[in-house]
Parts: structure tokens; sequence; C-alpha cells
């Protein structure tokens, strides 16, 4: 299992925060589980595409990173209640209408590799 | 004991207390004169509670067997915290996780099919009746001793459980099964993730807090690890409105794995500062029941560990694996003497409009017993930083009183911390800790306001006197404080440690100073007889012990293992093999030219008696150990024409302790193929065989081991002498050894892959006449054969030394 159950990792991801913009889609975290640490951004997958690294940034207190500039040398320091907005830089059909299956692959430097599996509906507001 | 609680404290008998545990582990710890000492320390040193788990592989190594004597009697163990007046909170599990094998479940239950370890597969909720049958019986065995003492302030059932789901029918059932052993003290769980699991379940919600888990990183530089301990009150409340705040672990030190960065760089990183820090922060969030993890280290033996720590546990905790008093130790005992002076169980966060500078925090919370205010200040910077007037060293928290009464005086405001308070009903004697760069506000009796500096030497006293009362303000600076120690209402200066009985350890010729406040000061010089012991271990017999390598050894009444199609072999547990050395047995044809291999944890391969490969196997990343994968070369030199032997052996380090993985990772030889494709009849066996023997040219100069007996003097044990011997393996040429002392196993030592060269002799198993056994598992290209061999072992030259040696007045 994950170091952090499924269903508390789950509430990291701000319920119906998934949308289109100019760039591609955006959702939004906000970290309420305790201080943490992304060393790598491994991948995001919507339903069935996968982005990869190169399609991946994080925005947070107003500096965006990307996914392929994240390391152990270079993490992202993820503190309590901090909130963060996920940018995935391309332009696929991913989405559907209704329910929508997002899995984000992450590492942290002392538990390895965390999957976290979410659901949301697509905010079209 | 009539125990209650409300959002405040815990209230024992009618009064509320500010519970001040810390943890020892008895499995790591033997025997009632360790006990004794241990738990004596802490209580001198101002702890009220020892918190223990009780580790269920340690009592049940088979089935129906149990045991429960001698260094496994827990009630001697609770019977001694009950007379040095200590509460105990007893943590039974089943679940232990403590870096101990498979958590503390017996091997033999993980055999069992139908058994779930904790109802959990993959972090899913699988209810298993096997498994609550067998904890029923684990429960049954020891709820009863349990129940029989009245220190128990508090029990805890399973240990930093989550499910995906977060399922609660398991944790329901453990605490009905605690109430129907007629226990009713408060049941509490600790969560790991502090998200209120399990709250709705138990009495007392209650987490664990670790800011500083990866020696790699400096928390120094990574302060937000102190997140969740800064808003811990707000995160909290919401699900524990009606309970005490309470850290079931709250961190004191961290362990050391194999390929770790060794105790010393961690005790060097975390310091008095991490402990000061840790519990000063609780304090002002409104913790009142804490439980520093660890207190004291211990010493993993026997087969205790899982496989992710070597020999020491020192855990860089407050009293050191030996018994040492520790810089951690002093800063914890300055914070428990300063809890018993001003009983802070009853306090309610204040608004403030201090300015905080950055990197600084800043709490106050008013006291309702004291009717005062106490200000908890922290500076993160990497300077000097001063906060509402207050100069603070740079990574320092000071707890600071802000109008608080005295029999004669109110301290309006301080920038010094109060250390101890003597009181006999009619005079009072506060001792505060000097500081150059900070003053005291004090008002007398007639209403006159001063300001007053605190940097002043040892015992500069402020008098005051109102009514017939009297208070003293007393200042102690750092260094005589670190050696002050609370008996009663006396203080000692200059004592390495005391025991409450009222006897005070010393090293060297000292002049311990004593102060009441009926008498005032008092000396007396002390001069220890017992100087420090070395012994020289030399001429060890050697011999031979591993006839199992030999081509001729009969091994036809080992037991078969299967070699799957798949080549990989079914766990050597699985095979009743729970042994750390396990042997593998079995024909291979000449025409074999590579074998591919993988194996748990360290392990050997011998053809015909000739030594194919050697291998350090370990590797631990993530939480969890990876696999290694080796492909090794044959020569062919190594075959008859026909009849051809295989043996390997495996030495495992212990199973995955099971906090993120499931128990139960496959040990032992796991993964065995040839080129030729072919499969081994394996036969197994556990443990290494130390059959004395003559050594012959032509055995496999390959495990050997060497025995020498040896004195300890008697007055080394007497009651008033502190001497932890330890065995220093700096000097020898091995690269791998196990330790047996007295036949009982206390030690691994394996070169580079652990930072460990002293191992502890434990007082439990050394006496007078003592026998030491070494085995060695070496491998060396320059020894050809048995005679070389012994040759070699022979200049090896081991001490046996005092690692400190206090005298007890």
């Amino acid at each position: 299992m994950a170091v952090v159950p499924d269903f508390l990792i789950k509430r990291v991801y701000k319920k119906g925060s998934l949308r289109k913009c100019d760039e591609g889609i955006e959702f939004d975290l906000k970290n309420v589980l305790g201080p943490g640490v992304i060393s790598g951004l491994d991948y995001v997958q919507i339903n069935d595409y996968k982005f990869t690294k190169e399609a991946i940034s994080f925005i947070t207190q107003g500096i965006e990173l990307f996914a392929n500039s994240v390391s152990e040398l270079n993490p992202i320091r993820f503190r309590l209640g901090q909130e963060g907005t996920m940018r995935l830089l391309e332009h696929v059909e991913c989405l559907k209408n209704g329910v929508n299956k997002i899995i984000i692959e992450l590492t942290n430097p002392e538990a390895g590799r965390m999957k976290i599996t979410l659901e949301d509906n697509l905010n079209i507001a | 004991m009539d125990i209650k609680f409300d959002k405040h404290s815990l209230i024992v008998n009618g009064e509320r207390i500010v519970l001040k545990s810390g943890t020892i582990h008895y499995f790591r710890t033997f025997g009632k004169k360790e006990w004794f000492d241990r738990l004596a320390k802490m209580k001198a040193g101002g702890y009220n509670c020892v918190d223990l788990y009780l580790c269920w592989s340690f009592h049940n190594p088979q089935k129906g067997v149990w045991d429960f004597e001698g260094y496994k009697n827990i009630a001697e163990l609770f019977q001694c915290a009950k007379d040095l007046g200590m509460f105990i909170i007893v943590r039974p599990g089943p679940y232990i996780n403590a870096e101990v094998s498979a958590g503390g479940l017996p091997y033999w239950l993980l055999k069992d099919k139908d058994v779930i370890p904790r109802n959990r597969k993959d972090g899913d909720y699988i209810y298993s009746k096997a498994y609550m049958d067998n904890l029923k019986d684990w429960y049954g065995k020891v709820l009863p001793i349990v129940k029989d003492f009245d220190n128990l302030i508090a029990i805890q059932i399973e240990n930093e459980y989550s499910t995906n789901g977060g399922e609660v029918e398991y944790l329901q059932e453990l605490y009905q099964i605690v109430r129907s052993y007629g226990i009713n003290v408060p049941i509490f769980h600790n969560d790991a993730y502090i998200a209120g699991l399990y709250a709705d379940v138990v009495d007392i919600y209650a987490c664990d807090i670790y800011p500083y888990i990866n020696p790699k990183t400096n928390w120094r530089e990574e302060t937000y690890s102190f997140d969740t301990l800064d808003n811990l009150e707000d995160m909290t409340r919401c699900f524990s409105e009606n309970s005490p705040m309470f850290i079931a672990e709250m961190q004191s030190g961290w362990y050391d794995k194999w390929l770790g960065y060794g105790y010393e760089k961690i005790r060097e990183d975390m310091g008095k500062d991490h402990i000061n820090i840790m519990t000063k922060t609780a304090l002002s969030q409104g913790v009142t029941m804490f439980n520093h993890y660890m207190c004291a280290g211990g010493t993993n033996i026997l087969d205790t560990c899982s496989d992710e720590v070597y020999t020491s546990y020192d855990f860089a905790s407050p009293i050191s694996e030996l018994g040492i008093i520790k810089d951690n130790f002093k800063k914890a005992k300055e914070i428990n003497y300063f809890l018993d002076a001003f009983n802070l169980s009853q306090t309610g966060p204040k608004e403030s409009d201090v300015e905080v500078p950055q990197g600084c925090y800043f709490k106050e919370r008013e006291d309702l017993i004291n009717s005062c205010t106490w200000k908890f200040i922290r500076n993160f910077n990497s300077c000097e930083t001063m906060i509402d007037g207050v100069n603070l060293e740079s990574f320092d928290m000071k707890i600071l009183p802000e109008n608080l009464s005295l029999y004669a005086c109110k301290i309006v405001k301080s920038g010094v911390e109060i250390f101890a308070k003597l009181d006999n009903g009619s005079s009072q004697a506060i001792f505060v800790l000097a500081d150059e760069k900070n003053s005291i506000t004090i008002e007398d009796s007639s209403g006159n306001i001063q300001n007053y500096s605190a940097d002043c030497s040892d015992f500069e006293t402020l008098t005051f006197e109102a009514n017939g009362k009297k208070t003293l303000i007393i200042f102690l600076t750092r260094k005589t404080s670190d050696e002050c120690w609370k008996l009663e209402n006396k203080l000692i200066f200059g004592a390495k440690f005391i025991y409450p009985d009222g006897r005070i350890a010393i090293e060297n010729e000292k002049e311990i100073k004593t102060y009441t406040l009926e008498g005032g000061f008092n000396s007396q010089c002390y001069t220890p007889q017992t100087s420090s012991l070395r012994v020289k271990l030399t001429d060890f017999d050697v011999y031979f012990c591993a006839p199992e390598i030999e081509k001729d050894y009969d091994y036809s009444s080992w037991k078969k293992i299967k070699h799957n199609e798949d080549f990989t072999l079914q766990d050597s547990f699985q095979s009743d093999v729970y042994s750390e050395f396990v042997w593998y047995r079995g024909k291979i044809s000449n025409k074999v030219r590579e074998i591919s291999i993988t194996a748990r944890h360290i392990f050997a391969i011998y053809i015909n008696g000739y030594e194919i490969l050697n291998r350090n196997s370990y590797k631990h990343d993530n939480l969890a150990s990876v696999d290694e994968h080796i492909v090794v070369d044959v020569n062919p030199d190594v075959y008859n024409n026909d009849n051809n032997e295989i043996c390997v052996l495996v030495q495992n380090l212990g199973f995955d302790r099971g906090f993120t993985n499931n128990i139960g990772t496959p040990r032992g030889l796991i993964y065995f193929k040839c080129d030729t494709q072919e499969l081994i009849d394996w036969h197994i066996r556990g443990r290494i065989s130390l059959d004395k023997r003559e050594m012959q040219e032509g055995q496999a100069p390959y495990l050997a081991c060497l025995e020498k007996e040896f004195e300890i003097p008697e007055k080394y044990f007497d009651k008033d002498v502190f001497a932890p011997f330890v065995l220093d393996m700096e000097k020898t040429p091995f690269r791998r050894a196990t330790i047996f002392l007295n036949g009982v196993k206390i030690g691994r030592y394996i070169r580079h892959n652990a930072n460990q060269t002293k191992f502890y002799l434990p007082y439990e198993f050394l006496q007078k006449n003592n026998k030491i056994q070494i085995v060695i598992w070496e491998k060396s290209h320059r020894i050809k054969g048995v005679i070389d061999f012994k040759n070699y072992l022979n200049g090896v030259i081991i001490n046996i030394e005092n690692h400190k040696v206090y005298q007890l007045f």
C-alpha cells in the first residue's frame, strides 16, 4: 500500500477543480495532510491519456515548476495548507462529460513512488 | 486509581496532570537491573510515565509456546515502574512496528494461509477470523497481566493503523476485547497521519509527530517539517474536542539503518535543540500528554529486529543504548522539572498582537491553574533574534511566564526560563536559568516593579518576603543545571545522574552540592573507587564451524523444498525454518556455467566446497528492502565428473517491519536459475553449527568460530557501580561476524554496512565467568586453506572494556 492511505491522500485534490484552460487542462491541489516533499512528478493520466513530464507543470506560490525539472535535488516543498495548480500543457481530447478518472504519480524521497487515483467532473463554469 | 479526562488533561484521583512519558523497549533493554536503571533515570529526570510496547513475537516463538520468564517477565517490568511511582502506558499491538521483525507478529502466524495480518492486504481491509483468533490468544495472555497493575494509565490498540477505506470494525473489535478484560483506563490509538483516524472509536485521540525522518536533510534548513506540530491544535481539535491533546509518539530521536549515517551523525543533527523545540512547541499547542519516542535506546539481539536496522538501536535517544545520560536528556529534564514546578495541564490559547519576526514562532496560553500567561517563543533563524523584547539564540525555544504570582512577589515579565521550584508551604525557591542577554521583571509585595539582569553566576539570589512568606529567585547557569537533579524537596548539583532512592552517581572525584529550603546549601566530596576495566582477548580457540559446506556432508535429514518451474523457491519460513542462517543443499550437474540468484539478505554459493560467490545483497530503499538479482559465472574447475553438490548459505536480517508494505516479504533463497535450466532437489535447514572439532587441511575455509572465556570482576556487578561493557570489533580484520555472549546472540557485525564497531554486552547476559563466540563469515581470496585461515585468525585482538564507569553513593 502507499505510505498514506488512498482515502487520505485523495483529500489533497480540490473537488470540482478540473477544468480546461488556454494551455490545456488544469486542476487544483491543497495540502491538508502535513508537510510534504515531492522529488518527482512522474506522470498525470486523465482517463486513457497519459501526460508525460514534458507536458506537466505545477504552479504554487506564484512559481511555475515544470515536472522535468523536479528532482531529489530540486524538489517541490509542499507545505501544510499550501495550494497549487497542476497544469497539463497539451491540447488533447481526453476529457469527457461526467466523471473523469485522474491518476497522478509522484515520488517522495522517503516513500518512493506514490500513485493517487481520483475522480472528478469537468468544471465548465 | 481513578482516571478521568476532559479536553484539557487527564485527571488522576481528582488531580489534573501533565503526562510526561518516554518509551523504552524491554525487548531491547533486558532484565530487572537494566529496567530499574533506565526507569530510575527517567523518574529522576522528571518523567512520570513509561510507555511500553508489548512484543508478541518475543513471547510466542511457536504456536502455543509462551515465554514470560526472566527478561521476558513483563509483570516484573510493570512492578519496577510501579515501585518507582511511575505510570505505565501499555501498547500490546498486536502490530507494533518499532523496527522489529514483522512488526512484532510471530513468524509462525505468517505461515498460516488463512491469516491476513492486521486484516489488511495491499492496503484493503479484509477481515480474517484466523488472524483475530490468534490475536485474541495474545491479548488473552497479556491483558490479564496488564489489568493487575493500578499504575496503568492508558492502553493503545493496534499501531499506526490505516486501510485504504478507513474501515473501523477491526479497531472497534480490539476496543471491545480490551474492555472485556475489565481494563477501564482510557483506550487510544496513535494516528500516524494526524487525520483523525479512529478518533470516534477510542477514548482519547492520539497521534505521532516525527518532523525529522531523513538524515539526508537538515531540519534546521527544512523547518517546514514542523508545520504539523505548529498547527496541531487547529488540526486535531476538530476531531478530538473532548479529550486531551496527546502525542503518543513525539520524536526525541531517530533510528539508523543498514547503510545509514550512524548514530553519531543523527545525534549531532538533532542535538538538544530538537527535543527542546519539539516538546515546547507541543506544550504551546495545548498538549498535556506526551511521550518521547524513544527515551532510552536498546540493542537488537536474537532475531528481534526487522531487516532495516542493525544491532544498535541507540535511537539517538535521551538515554543511550548503554544507559548513558545524553544532552537531549538534560534538556528533557529541564522541561520536565519546569512542568513539575508549574502545572500546565489546564491552559487555553490566547490571542496576541505581538509582531513576530520572520522565521520565528510565538504563542501565548492562558494558564487557568496558575492564573498567568505563558509565552512560547521560538527562533528558526540562523542568527539571534529578538521576539517580544526577548533575545533568542538561533534554534532555541523558551517558555516564559507573564504575571506569575509567587508567595512574596510576582514575575511580571521574563526573558529567562524557570528550571525548577522547591516549596515547603511558607517558602519557595524558584530556580531560573541565567541568561546574559535577557532580564526578569519582578513586582514586590509593595507594588514596586524592578527589572533585574539575568547575567548572573550560579546561585546569585533575589530574595522577597511578604506576609511571613518568602520567595527566592535563584539563578543557575546552563552548565550547572545540566548536572542538577531534583529529588523530592532537594536539589543536587554535580551528579552525572541520580536514582530516586537517593543514590548519586559520579565518574571522578567530585564535590556534590545539595540545596534545601530549610538547610540551604551543603556540600560533600566523593571519591569513586572503581576504575575502568579493559579485558584484552587474544589467543582465541579457533574452529571450523560450517561442515555443511563440505562436499560429502550428509544432509539427508534436511527438509525438502520445492524448486518451482519458474525457478523461484518458497520462503524459508514456509518450511518452518525461522533461523537467521539458512542452508540450502542439493545436487547440480557439471554442465552449469552460469547461475542467476536472488536471496535475502546476504549469501554465498559453494560448489563441492569451493566458494563461487559471497555477496552482501542488502539494499533498502523507499521504506522497503530491494531485491538484487546477481548473475555469476561458474569455473568448471570446481566440478568432478559426476556427483557435484551445491550449497547456498543465506543470512536473513529479519522480516520487513510492515509499516507500509505487506508483512512477510520472502526471505532466504528466493530465485535460483542455472544456464542449463535444471531444477535442483533443494534441501533446507536453519542455524549455524557451532560443533567444536579440530581443523583439517582440505576443509572449506569459509566460516570459523573464535571462542574465548573471560572474567569480569565481581565489583562491576555491584549495585552501586554502573559500568556498561562493550566489545570492540574496530581492529579486527573481519567483514562479517555474528557475536554470541554466553550462548545468546547479541550482535551482527557487517563492516561497511553499519556504523557500528562496538557492541554492548547487556548486563542480563554478562556474568562473572563468560564465554564469547564470534562466528566469522569471511571472504578473502588471500586465504587458500583452513590452516591459513587459522593463522590469520590467531593474530586477532578484541577488547572488552567499560564505556563509562560511574560509582553510586
